[in-house]
């Protein structure tokens, strides 16, 4: 039965989705509505997708800017904060997932620019799809792509679907 | 079933995955094939049902038409004389109309096709005015759970010459938004 499941998830090729996520309550909303629409468990046995979640780590040195002398010195603290919040981004990943029965699904952290991460791992798994929430940075404009949603809805060689956290209506 | 768009998502039945999707179709092949990208995975069920639609949501196909101006052109006597404007006589006004017309009936009966042969019923909307616009307004009006369109993969400088309709949808539609790009020749 495991390799009657096996061979039929790698002949039928089920479909990879991978979803970025970071620190920020779009990403997070991107997932959820990514698990309610697509792995709804009453879609069947079983989802056409395999869901890869991908949460970008930004390198130390790009967050401080290598400026100065005591750069080197604060390095290890930024490593180490920065590692904490990717780790916090995946447990919190992890527990949308269960809480909507989602089992099968792999858990990446990759340090890098967003764009570069996102369009790569899109790369690394096949992927048929890329989901990405949109932070909307403009207070000014009412609806502003965030640039890593940007990025990838033009580079990656993907489908891309861009979740919008949805403005209250008043 | 309307959902509220609350920030919380709630849990609850099979109702859940009813999505209203809203496809953009134009005259390009990557609009079609998005559309097809669209049914094969939007609309799959592990059972077989006749018609997947009934138990998976609405799938609406909107297409733009554009306004009638941009296929007036100044021919004849008023190169000479910038004075003299040249007026479309109605029977050309007539008879340009009937081809778009005819045109976007063509393309939605393709559109249907495919559906037919992935057993998805589709509904089908034609809209005049700019293409960006008219569907992301649809798209509002209908309170799509997701817009579809495709994309040419045009460079970025192309893009801002020729006008991007998944562009413009993606920064300006409210709801989620796929962008479907045409296949690069290497299928998984």
């Amino acid at each position: 039965m495991a390799t009657e499941a096996e061979a039929a998830a790698s002949v039928v090729g089920k479909s990879v989705m991978v979803v970025g996520i970071d620190d920020s309550e779009h990403s997070f909303y991107a997932l959820q509505w990514t698990l309610l629409h697509f792995f709804s468990p009453a879609a069947g046995s079983s989802s056409p997708f395999k869901l890869v979640v991908v949460s970008a780590k930004p390198t130390p040195t790009s967050v401080i800017g290598l400026a100065g002398p005591g750069a080197a010195d604060v390095l290890p603290f930024v490593e180490s904060d920065l590692r904490k919040i990717s780790l916090r981004v995946i447990e919190k990943a992890k527990e949308i997932c269960t809480s909507h029965s989602v089992a099968d699904v792999e858990f990446e952290v990759v340090e890098g620019d967003a764009r570069n991460v996102l369009c790569e791992a899109v790369e690394k798994h096949h992927a048929e799809i890329l989901v990405v929430g949109s932070h909307g940075y403009g207070a000014i404009k009412r609806t502003v792509l965030g640039s890593v949603s940007d990025y990838c809805a033009h580079h990656a060689h993907c489908t891309v679907m861009i979740v919008k956290k949805p403005k209250p209506k008043h | 079933m309307e959902e509220s768009q609350a920030p919380v998502m709630a849990e609850g039945g099979g109702e859940d995955k009813k999505m209203k999707v809203l496809v953009a179709v134009e005259e390009t092949e990557g609009s079609l094939y998005a559309l097809s990208w669209a049914l094969d995975n939007l609309f799959t069920s592990a059972s077989d049902v006749p018609d997947k639609t009934e138990s998976l949501g609405r799938l609406v196909l909107i297409h733009a038409q554009q306004p009638l101006q941009h296929f007036m052109h100044p021919v004849g006597p008023c190169m000479t004389d910038p004075h003299h404007p040249v007026y479309a006589t109605s029977s050309v006004i007539d008879s340009v109309r009937r081809a778009q017309e005819q045109n976007s009936r063509n393309l939605l009966e393709r559109a249907t096709q495919v559906c037919r042969s992935k057993l998805v019923e589709a509904e089908m909307v034609i809209v005049d005015g700019d293409p960006k616009e008219m569907i992301c307004q649809f798209a509002e009006q209908m309170q799509a759970d997701l817009l579809v369109v495709g994309s040419r993969g045009l460079s970025k400088i192309r893009r801002a010459i020729l006008g991007s309709v998944s562009d413009y949808c993606a920064h300006h539609a409210t709801c989620p938004v796929l962008i479907v790009k045409p296949p690069k020749g290497n299928h998984p």
